[in-house]
């Protein structure tokens, strides 16, 4: 079955490139991840009852084990999840951009089959506002934007955000403030 | 507020948004005095506006904003539906990723209250709503009390398909078991009846694919508990709709990942088969015995879950039971009205071992069938031996003794039958042979010298040791050697242990190869026939009947190698050696040479002498009421093969129609002779144009061969061809084409891109596009069909005329003249007349 692949050696060459720097593998590596989280979601969609709800860590921990294998250094996990971050805002924005565009009332169906991952509830922040919101945040403050990121949508605490971003807990506690601060302006109705 | 939403202010805009974000920050951690000592000292609208924001964020202190990250869920938010087909819904009864279940009333034409369970994928093709509606006949097929029945179904509006079933009223068996506190002989009688549920549907070629708790259900009928499954095959048509659907957006597993057999966890779909069932019902039997599922996988990921499933065996229930906190394992043991020091005890030895081998992570080891699981369960409950056990000496003997004193004592073919079945050689050989080992054991139990009987018993037991056999090379303890290996090892040791009972010899030699041939070693029975027959010849006291039966399984095995002349010498000397007289044994000896004879007969194509030789044979199964039914069917299927032959159809439909009803009843479904017997059944029907009424039988056919061969087997590909060209006579291009698709994917990934079958399903599904207007593709089907013929068949074979023709007619459908007759030029320098017309395979 496509969804218990083996562990993919494309996927973890990609992903020795990006953690030894070689940055114009992101993008690659983010598609993979995306469709490896689709699928995982996917899974769980199929079987589990309703009422089981999924953190986005345990998502991406499945995708992890899938991609990588089991024996990750715990460095390389940290990095790992700050990918699979990115990953997940896409698919919360895509399902939000996709909710927003139907006009019907309740979930379409096809949504379902299609993303395959829906939030519990409807997040108490418009995604897809928030999406904006921090790209433009980014032009202005990237690591501000990137902390939200990590912590939003990849699940993570702030020491293991500030590890991947190579900044003091301290600082990013600050950055945290201040870009939530920020945020919740530029989200206002 | 947008910095980059114009373009000539952007710039000016990205400078203030960054002066005021480097603001913000400056401040954001400063005491109330210090901040307004900063923004004094700033341009009064960036003060103003960090103002605003940290007010904002005051305000909002306590709420959370971007705190929690999102988690999901597998269900959408969706509305109710107050109507779906004839049934108001009243309430929803649970909702699962693929589907929702609402109580729903019906008030025409009978006022009463169902389980509606609505899909939540759409059927939006027609295939696909065909498709649907082939698995809903199925399900409707079901009648059993343990089966929640299936009453009918549909697709809304929407296209939603939906199935209405029976309400069952209760709880999960593992929730309704606890409630009650149930000991564990009413958890196995319950357990015992579902296995006999799903024996019923698999007995209708439905595999449930979802086994666990919450779709088995327990209702009270007149204060009785009553177990039923519920949800039969509906996981099935899921997956046939997903297929379709999410080949594109990724994978899909189907299932319940703590029930879910390691097969279907690795392995595709199409692997399933009835094992797979059997196993699900593994794990739940393991939570009713221990109150606990046999991985853990509360806290663990889902990958972690899939690897221990697949890598690791469980702990055996006793272990798991006595590895509990006290307080834990005293609750679970009160649940079932003993302590807990009983509880582990019971589990421990026979309970262990049928658990484990249910749950055997290689199917082959598990019980082959559902029934033979509730059979096993059964045994348990009359303190009857398990077969899961190991066949230790000690073990056999001690139950053996135990259960059939005289029996051990006395017949030693009866106990090599017996602990070859227990070795697990297989079920139904084990079955017929235990039957077997009591009818030869009454009819000898008088003669039987009790000496001979404890040599045996010596013998077998260094059989099942391994001790001392003639193998150096194997250092495997017994219990890992294969069936096969154990039989080697003990064939080699009668000549030696027995040199001095030539009678013993013999009756082991003749029992062993009747072992080999059910293994399909062919060479080796008849060797060990002849052996046995050597010996009976030089011992003055052995009786014509034991040579005359020993001649036939020599006369079968040699048929079996294409020798018939050879196999008609030792028949011809069969039949002087049977005594007279109307007694059982006598019957059948005389019924079974004859049978045998007549199969020789029509290999040497003497049709007169075979058919009056099958028709003595079935004649003498009929007479005697005891002899075996499946005997019988043997004899009326070779009868009907033979009219077969003769092209006499009706008779030849007769013959199949009564074996096929015997073996229905007498074998376990998906087993190899009932779907070869459907097929000849069919086979009957459709040459006498009985189309509508072969259809469904090489629908069978197919749907048996499904429960047991792997899903590439050539033989699917002539199933579905067979069954597509029947749709295509009956007029249903749209079901034939599916049908076709299907066996062109299978044979040319089987038999390769030019074999000649392949283009036979080619020239098949070009009828059925064709049939149904698309022309264009039509033609490129039935040209891909003629390349392949003319190259495997030569340019003047009359299918490369077929082809020719095909496309001749469609050429012309599509207007163009011109292409259409120099199609027909070709066909009539090949086929100058029309030959008919001709649209199935001859397969």
């Amino acid at each position: 079955m496509e969804d218990l692949s083996p562990p993919s050696d494309e996927t973890t060459q990609l992903f020795t490139r990006w953690r030894e720097g070689d940055r114009e593998v992101t993008e690659e590596l983010v598609e993979q991840l995306y469709q490896e989280l689709r699928k995982q979601a996917r899974f769980f969609l199929l079987r589990e009852r309703q009422g089981h709800t999924l953190q986005p860590t345990e998502l991406v921990n499945e995708a992890l084990l899938r991609l990588l294998g089991s024996d990750v250094q715990a460095a390389d996990r940290t990095h790992f999840f700050a990918l699979a971050a990115r990953a997940m805002r896409r698919i919360l924005v895509d399902h939000a951009r996709r909710k927003n565009a139907s006009k019907r009332l309740g979930p379409d169906e096809l949504t379902v089959i299609e993303t395959g991952i829906l939030p519990v509830s409807e997040p108490a922040v418009d995604v897809a506002a928030l999406n904006d919101a921090l790209d433009r945040l980014a032009t202005v403050a990237p690591r501000p934007a990137r902390l939200v990121e990590l912590r939003y949508f990849g699940g993570l605490t702030n020491r293991e955000a500030a590890d991947v971003l190579d900044v003091s807990v301290a600082t990013a506690e600050r950055d945290w403030k201040t870009a939530r601060t920020w945020l919740r302006r530029e989200l206002a109705p | 507020m947008s910095p980059s939403s114009d373009g000539a202010g952007s710039t000016l805009a990205d400078q203030r948004a960054h002066r005021l974000y480097a603001l913000l920050d400056r401040v954001i951690d400063l005491t109330v005095d210090e901040r307004e000592a900063v923004l004094a000292g700033c341009p009064e609208d960036l003060a103003a506006e960090v103002r605003a924001m940290l007010a904002e964020d005051e305000d909002g202190a306590d709420d959370g904003f971007l705190e929690t990250p999102p988690s999901f869920a597998f269900a959408p938010v969706e509305t109710t539906p107050r109507q779906i087909g004839p049934y108001r819904i009243l309430e929803t009864l649970g909702e699962g990723g693929m589907a929702r279940v609402f109580l729903a009333e019906q008030e025409e034409p009978v006022r009463r209250r169902v389980a509606l369970k609505l899909l939540r994928i759409e059927a939006t093709s027609r295939e696909l709503q065909v498709r649907f509606e082939i698995e809903r006949n199925a399900m409707g097929r079901l009648e059993h009390p343990n089966i929640g029945k299936i009453l009918e179904g549909g697709t809304t509006d929407d296209g939603h398909p939906y199935f209405a079933m029976e309400l069952v009223e209760g709880p999960p068996i593992t929730a309704y078991c606890d409630e009650h506190q149930l000991d564990l002989e009413a958890r196995l009688r319950l357990f015992a009846e579902v296995c006999r549920g799903v024996d019923h549907a698999h007995g209708k070629l439905l595999l449930h694919r979802d086994l666990k708790p919450s779709n088995i259900l327990v209702a009270e009928v007149d204060g009785k508990p009553l177990p039923k499954i519920i949800d039969f095959g509906i996981a099935k048509s899921l997956e046939g709709a997903l297929t379709d659907r999410t080949l594109a957006t990724g994978g899909r597993l189907l299932g319940t990942p703590a029930y879910m057999s390691p097969e279907a966890i690795a392995g595709t779909d199409g692997e399933l088969d009835v094992r797979s069932d059997v196993y699900a019902l593994g794990v739940v039997l393991y939570e009713l015995l221990t109150g606990s599922r046999p991985y853990q996988t509360a806290n663990a990921t889902l990958g972690a879950i899939l690897k221990q499933i697949t890598e690791n065996d469980p702990k055996k229930p006793s272990t798991r039971v006595s590895s509990l906190e006290v307080d834990e394992s005293a609750g679970l043991a009160a649940a079932r009205r003993v302590d807990a020091r009983t509880l582990s005890r019971r589990l421990e030895g026979d309970l262990d071992w049928v658990v484990m081998k249910a749950l055997a992570r290689d199917r082959r080891e598990r019980y082959a069938s559902a029934a033979e699981l509730a059979a096993e369960i059964e045994r348990y409950l009359n303190d009857e031996p398990v077969v899961a056990r190991p066949p230790t000496a000690a073990y056999v003997l001690r139950k053996l003794a135990r259960r059939h004193r005289t029996a051990a004592a006395a017949a030693g073919v009866a106990l090599v039958a017996v602990l070859l079945g227990v070795l697990g050689i297989g079920i139904g050989l084990a079955r017929a042979k235990r039957a077997e080992a009591k009818a030869v054991h009454e009819a000898r139990v008088a003669v039987e010298a009790r000496q001979d009987a404890d040599r045996m018993v010596e013998f077998l037991v260094g059989i099942l040791r391994g001790s001392g056999v003639d193998d150096p090379d194997s250092t495997k303890p017994p219990a890992e050697r294969t069936a096969l290996e154990l039989l080697d090892a003990g064939a080699a040791r009668i000549d030696r242990d027995f040199a001095d009972q030539p009678a013993v010899a013999a009756r082991l030699s003749y029992t062993v190869a009747g072992v080999y041939r059910e293994l399909g070693q062919v060479e080796t029975a008849r060797q060990q026939a002849e052996k046995a027959l050597a010996l009976q010849l030089e011992d003055p006291a052995a009786s014509a009947r034991d040579i005359a039966r020993t001649r036939v399984e020599i006369a079968t095995d040699t048929l079996t190698a294409d020798r018939p002349d050879e196999a008609k010498a030792q028949l011809e000397e069969a039949l002087q050696l049977v005594p007279t007289g109307n007694d059982a044994e006598t019957l059948s000896l005389r019924a079974d040479i004859f049978d045998v004879l007549g199969r020789v007969e029509r290999r040497l194509r003497d049709y007169p002498a075979a058919e009056a030789h099958l028709k003595q044979s079935v004649a003498l199964f009929r007479t005697h009421p005891d002899l075996k039914r499946s005997d019988l069917a043997r004899a009326l299927n070779n009868l009907g093969t033979t009219y077969f032959s003769q092209r006499r159809w009706p008779e030849a439909e007769a013959s199949f129609r009564e074996a096929k009803k015997i073996l229905d009843q007498v074998l376990p479904p998906g087993h190899v002779r009932r779907a070869g017997m459907n097929d000849n059944l069919a086979a009957a029907l459709a040459s006498q144009g009985k189309l509508e009424e072969a259809a469904p039988l090489f629908e069978q056919a197919l749907a048996e061969r499904r429960l047991r061969l792997p899903p590439d087997h050539p033989a699917f590909g002539d199933s579905l061809n067979n069954l597509g060209s029947l749709n295509l006579d009956l007029d249903r291009p749209e079901v034939a084409e599916g049908l076709l698709r299907e066996s062109l994917a299978i044979r040319e990934q089987a038999l390769g891109p030019d074999n000649p079958k392949t283009a036979w399903s080619l020239d098949n599904l070009a009828r059925a596009v064709g049939n149904q207007g698309r022309l264009a593709e039509a033609i490129a089907l039935q040209e891909r069909a003629l390349a392949i013929r003319e190259k495997a068949l030569g340019p003047e074979d009359a299918l490369v005329a077929r082809s020719l023709e095909h496309l001749a007619e469609l050429s012309r459908a599509a207007g163009d003249v011109t292409a259409a007759e120099a199609f027909e030029h070709r066909a009539a320098r090949i086929r100058p007349s029309d030959p008919g017309n001709r649209t199935r395979a001859p397969e």
